[in-house]
C-alpha cells in the first residue's frame, strides 16, 4: 500500500472515529440539557399560566361578589318599594 | 429477406449472452425474496425488476446523457440516475426527508445514553474500509464507500457511493439492502454468542413521556450541531431533521404526511429500480463485487459486535442496566434492527418489550453513518 494512501486512511479513521463519537456523545450531553432546561421552561411556564389563572379566579369571584351584592342591593329595593 | 435478417439482428435474442441470463436470475431471485419471502419488499422487488430491465440487451434504458448527446439519445435510466443520483445526487436526500418524518426522537430524548450503541456501531465500517484497502484493489474512495455499507443504511450508501466511487454505486447499494433484508439471519447468532441468557432477559423500564417542546429542540439543536461540525453530512442530517420537524411540529399534518407518504413512495420507486438498472452483467462478473459482498458481511457483523459489546461496557457502569441486545440496534437498518431487538429479548423474557428502547440506538446509528459519510466525502474525495 502507497505510503501517502496509508496516512490518509489513518487520519480518515482517526478523525471519522473521534467526530462521530465525540459528536454523538456531545449529543448525549445536549439531549441531558434540553430535557433540563425543557422542564424548567416548562414548569415556568406552569406557574406563570396558574399564576395567571389564580389571578382570573380571584378576578371572577370579586365579579361574582359584586354581582349577587348588586342583585341583593335591587331585591332589596324592589321589596322596599313593594312594601311603601 | 435481408430486411428480416436486419429485424433478427435488431433483437435482443442476438446480442444476449450467459452473463445477461444469470443476472435474469438474479433478478428473478430478488422478486422471489421480496413476494414470497416478504424480506425488504419495498426495496428487493424493485431493484430486482431494475435487474431484469437492465440486463435486456440493446435497449438503450441506461444511456446517460452527455453533453453531446443528440435529441432523444438518452435512456430513461440513464437520466435518473445521471440527475438522481451522479451528477445532482438528490434521491437519497428526499428518502430521508420521508425516515425523518416517520422518526420518533423520543426513546434517544428518554434515554440519551442509548446513543453511544449507535456511535459504537459504527465500527463495522471502518472495519470494511480497512478490509477493502487492505486488499490493494480498490483505491481509498473506493474502500470509504464499501466501509459505509457498514451503516447499514441504504440511503447513506447510495449518497456516499454516488460522491466517491459511481462506478460501484450498483453494486453497493445492492449489496447494502440485501444484507439489511438478511439482518435477521446474520445478527441472531451473534446476539445469542455474545449474551448470556441473563443478559437477553434483563427488563428494562419503560421510557419517561417526552414533552412536545423537548422533540423539538433536540433535533434543531443536533442538526445545527451536527452539519456546523461535519458540513458534507448536511444534505442526509438537514433533509432528516426537516422531515422530523414537520411531523413534531403538528402544525403541518399535510407536509409531514407527504413526506413520510407520496413522496417518499415515489422517491424509492425512482432510487431502486435505478440502483437496480446499475447491476449489469458487465459490473457484476469481478472479483471486486465477491470481495464487496465479504467485505459488507463483516462490516454488518462487526457493526453488530460493536453495539452488542460497547451495550454489555456500559453495563458495568450504569445502576439501571440496560439489555444489551438493544445495543445490534445501533447498526441503523431502521426498524428491522430494532425489532429483531425485540423479538429475541421476547424469545428469552416474554415480558421484555425492547422495540422503543432499541429505537434509539437505531436513529442513533442513522445520525451516525451520515457523519461518518460526511466525513468520508470530506476527505477522501479524489483519493
Amino acid at each position: 500500500m502507497d505510503i501517502t494512501i496509508f496516512k490518509q486512511a489513518i487520519n480518515l479513521t482517526l478523525i471519522g472515529v473521534s467526530v462521530a463519537f465525540g459528536l454523538l456523545l456531545f449529543l448525549v450531553l445536549l439531549a441531558y440539557l434540553t430535557s433540563f432546561f425543557s422542564k424548567k421552561l416548562l414548569k415556568i411556564i406552569n406557574d406563570k399560566n396558574s399564576k395567571r389563572l389564580k389571578k382570573l379566579e380571584i378576578e371572577a369571584l370579586n365579579k361574582s361578589k359584586a354581582a349577587v351584592a348588586v342583585v341583593t342591593l335591587l331585591l332589596a329595593d324592589s321589596q322596599i318599594r313593594k312594601e311603601s | 429477406m435481408s430486411e428480416f435478417v436486419d429485424f433478427l439482428n435488431s433483437t435482443g435474442f442476438v446480442a444476449i449472452n450467459w452473463k445477461n441470463c444469470v443476472m435474469l436470475l438474479v433478478g428473478l431471485f430478488f422478486i422471489y425474496i421480496a413476494i414470497h419471502k416478504n424480506l425488504e419488499p419495498y426495496e428487493l422487488l424493485p431493484i430486482g425488476l431494475g435487474v431484469i430491465v437492465a440486463n435486456l440487451p440493446l435497449t438503450g434504458l441506461l444511456d446517460p446523457p452527455m453533453i453531446n448527446s443528440g435529441y432523444q439519445e438518452s435512456g430513461f435510466f440513464g437520466i435518473f440516475f445521471h440527475y438522481g443520483l451522479s451528477f445532482w445526487n438528490i434521491l437519497p436526500p428526499i428518502i430521508f426527508l420521508g425516515i425523518g418524518a416517520m422518526t420518533d426522537f423520543g426513546p434517544i430524548i428518554a434515554n440519551p445514553k442509548v446513543l453511544l450503541l449507535g456511535a459504537a456501531a459504527q465500527i463495522g465500517i471502518f472495519c470494511a474500509f480497512w478490509g477493502a484497502l487492505s486488499t490493494g484493489m480498490f483505491s481509498l474512495s473506493q474502500s470509504a464507500v464499501i466501509g459505509i455499507i457498514g451503516g447499514a443504511d441504504g440511503p447513506t450508501t447510495i449518497f456516499l457511493s454516488a460522491q466517491l466511487a459511481p462506478e460501484l454505486l450498483g453494486v453497493t447499494a445492492v449489496i447494502a439492502y440485501s444484507y439489511m433484508a438478511a439482518i435477521g439471519f446474520i445478527q441472531p447468532p451473534l446476539m445469542r454468542l455474545l449474551t448470556t441468557k441473563s443478559e437477553r432477559k434483563i427488563e428494562m423500564k419503560p421510557s419517561r413521556d417526552v414533552s412536545k417542546l423537548e422533540k423539538i429542540v433536540f433535533p434543531c439543536l443536533t442538526m445545527i450541531i451536527v452539519i456546523l461540525v461535519v458540513p458534507k453530512s448536511a444534505p442526509l442530517i438537514s433533509m432528516f431533521i426537516i422531515g422530523n420537524l414537520f411531523k413534531e411540529s403538528g402544525v403541518v399534518p399535510r407536509l409531514s404526511s407527504a413526506a413520510s407518504n407520496e413522496l417518499l413512495n415515489i422517491a424509492t420507486i425512482f432510487l431502486m429500480i435505478t440502483v437496480g438498472t446499475q447491476l449489469t452483467a458487465d459490473t457484476v462478473f469481478k472479483l471486486d463485487t465477491i470481495i464487496i459482498l465479504l467485505l459488507g458481511l463483516v462490516a454488518f457483523m462487526f457493526g453488530t459486535i460493536g453495539g452488542l459489546l460497547s451495550a454489555k461496557i456500559m453495563n458495568l457502569f450504569l445502576k439501571d442496566k440496560i439489555n444489551p441486545l438493544i445495543g445490534s440496534a445501533g447498526v441503523s437498518a431502521v426498524p428491522m434492527a430494532a425489532r429483531l431487538s425485540h423479538h429475541i429479548g421476547q424469545e428469552n423474557n416474554p415480558k421484555n418489550y425492547l422495540l422503543s428502547h432499541a429505537m434509539g440506538p437505531n436513529v442513533a446509528g442513522v445520525i451516525g453513518s451520515a457523519v461518518v459519510a460526511g466525513v468520508f466525502v470530506s476527505l477522501s474525495k479524489g483519493f
